[in-house]
């Protein structure tokens, strides 16, 4: 954020920051309304988005900002969901435990996960998380086999403290909830100096150390704390579906994140949130072409499942050709642009 | 006789690559002192910066034997940000500018590594080299190479070293501008009792710098005094430096 204003000229500063209050209660403003206008299917889609956000935001944290590429979100859900239901059920604890639980198995699965990032760089690093992935998952299905039996684990209908939450609209609530603060949270890291110390171990591991950066802790520390974020995202996931099952947490799944940061713009929380909509948008568009087009004779939109994948390939494909900033990329020259035309240059 | 504050014995370096590069190199560097390590290309003045402040492993090189310390405590084999809270900082090689971070982000790095009751105001950096203040919020990529290099001197300075370990500053940089550079960080070095390490291949513009100097070859040290002594040492050291005559190279500049 800090950096896309830093190359403007130092009078827009503070009116900067004025624009950011502005737009955060605008924000907020449409988080809360939103249920209040839109049909059901659309708070669902929103529901979704909100959802997508959460995890794909610590995501973009720490590959985007902290240069540490990983595959590794949908082993971290995973892990998350299950720590969730474990102690759902046996101690019979509510969510925001559950959640705080899930945080903290995600942060020491987070923290083995990326010890390999202390040796390894780039595309050697995604294939350790990859691997850690697969070890992961095959872990969970051992423990979905003995502790929940084949289907995987079935989430009662969310109750806090009494109230039931399991509705459509307090369901969009509680996640829309959770994704700001997980926004929030990120939002201050990013401003403050551990999130320039991540930006400088991205840059240069030996800048970044001759700084006075300890690099392998800002390192594992960004790991843990992505994983736990995402780890606790998992539980309210779970309890969105209503069940958590091992089929679910795919490669496919970890890449449709990797997309939304890729697509929204790296190292961006702006980027994201575009990223978490988009992504989540594509398949609603996908089901509506192939629901007025798709009958007999309807080529390809007779098989929406397919056409979602195929049009995710190329969105990635052609946002790391062309756009490599990514939809905030676009926003920010287009709101440069009008900047330049209200000063009359 | 000043009271000793960085002491190097009997150093023994050697990368992963399998290049031996310190064999049993000793140096020593009294508190505000000036010295310098001279010597060609390849002689191993580098693998002493990265030892002294920390980077050692960063570069996969391992102290095989010998001692590293700092008023008499032994940080031998101190990760850098260790080295860096006891008062050692280095102006790394190719200057260690994140160049897609602001001038402004550029020096706050260092502070997060200090407790917040010492933090210097950033604004002591811009009163240094005014032409940081006036791009504090460019990129540090789009600076000149002297803007960078005043960048790099700054953020050192703005961590409260007694020692400044500076690794061939005046590379790439036109010869006015490393006298702007370096005229600045003698003041603030004298005034505040730091201590300069400087590291350096271009020899004449180093002896004028700093109080004495070792001059380093293969990883060794073979020769050292103060720099009117080096500059008179004749034709081997001289040899080493691949300056034909020391005595005679100050009219070049």
């Amino acid at each position: 954020m800090t950096q896309s204003t830093s190359l403007a000229p130092p009078l827009a500063r503070p009116r900067a920051a004025g624009r950011r209050t502005v737009l955060a209660a605008l924000a907020v403003a449409i988080i809360a309304v939103l249920p209040l206008v839109v049909s059901p299917y659309w708070t669902t889609v929103a529901t979704n988005a909100a959802l997508a956000f959460a995890i794909a935001a610590p995501l973009n944290l720490l590959t985007g900002n902290a240069g540490q590429f990983s595959l590794g979100n949908a082993a971290f859900l995973v892990v998350g969901a299950y720590t969730g239901a474990y102690v759902t059920f046996t101690f019979d604890l509510e969510l925001p435990i559950a959640m705080l639980a899930a945080a903290a198995a995600g942060a020491l699965v987070g923290l083995i996960v990326g010890l390999p990032s202390l040796r390894l760089r780039g595309a050697y690093l995604l294939m350790s998380t990859l691997a850690a992935h697969y070890i992961l998952v095959f872990a969970a299905l051992k423990f979905q086999t003995s502790q929940f039996g084949a289907a995987g684990a079935i989430f009662p209908p969310l109750r806090i403290a009494g109230v039931d939450l399991s509705g459509e609209r307090s369901m969009y609530f509680v996640i829309a909830v959770f994704a700001a603060l997980i926004g929030l949270i990120i939002a201050n890291i990013m401003r403050s100096g551990h999130g320039r110390a991540l930006e400088a171990v991205k840059a240069r591991d030996v800048a970044a150390a001759a700084c006075g950066i300890s690099v392998a802790r800002a390192k594992l520390w960004v790991w843990s704390l992505t994983s736990a974020m995402i780890a606790a995202a998992g539980v309210l996931q779970a309890y969105y579906l209503g069940s958590a099952s091992v089929e679910y947490y795919t490669l496919n799944l970890a890449i449709t994140y990797v997309a939304m940061i890729l697509v929204g713009g790296l190292g961006s929380l702006g980027g994201s949130l575009l990223g978490a909509c988009f992504v989540t948008l594509v398949p609603v568009g996908v089901n509506h072409l192939s629901d007025a087009y798709g009958g007999e004779g309807g080529g390809i939109l007779a098989y929406p499942h397919e056409l979602q994948t195929v049009i995710y390939g190329l969105i990635i494909i052609a946002f790391v050709l062309l756009k490599p900033d990514g939809l905030i990329g676009l926003v920010r020259s287009a709101t440069d642009r009008v900047v330049r035309v209200r000063q009359g240059r | 006789m000043r009271q000793q504050f960085l002491s190097v014995r009997d150093l023994d370096v050697a990368y992963a690559s399998g290049a031996h590069a310190l064999r049993g190199v000793s140096i020593e560097v009294g508190a505000g002192e000036r010295v310098g390590i001279v010597g060609a290309n390849g002689a191993g003045k580098t693998t002493v910066a990265r030892a002294v402040t920390g980077l050692s492993s960063a570069f996969r090189a391992t102290v095989r034997h010998g001692r590293i310390s700092l008023a008499g405590k032994d940080m031998t084999r101190w990760p850098a940000w260790r080295v860096l809270g006891a008062g050692v900082v280095t102006i790394p090689e190719g200057r260690g500018v994140i160049s897609n971070m602001t001038v402004e982000d550029n020096l706050r790095l260092v502070l997060a590594a200090m407790p917040r009751s010492r933090r210097p105001a950033v604004a002591e950096a811009y009163a240094m080299y005014p032409v940081l203040g006036e791009r504090r919020r460019s990129m540090a990529g789009l600076l000149s190479g002297g803007e960078q290099q005043m960048l790099a001197v700054a953020r050192a300075l703005l961590a409260r070293p007694r020692l400044i370990v500076a690794d061939e500053l005046s590379l790439g940089l036109a010869p006015r501008i490393v006298t702007e550079i370096l005229d600045g960080l003698a003041a603030r070095a004298a005034d505040e009792g730091t201590a300069v390490l400087m590291i350096e291949q271009a020899v004449v513009m180093s002896l004028r710098f700093v109080d004495r100097a070792y001059v380093l070859d293969q990883g060794t040290v073979v020769a050292q005094g103060t720099s009117d002594e080096l500059r008179q040492a004749g034709d081997t050291t001289a040899r080493y430096l691949g300056v034909a005559d020391l005595s005679r190279s100050e009219e070049l500049l």
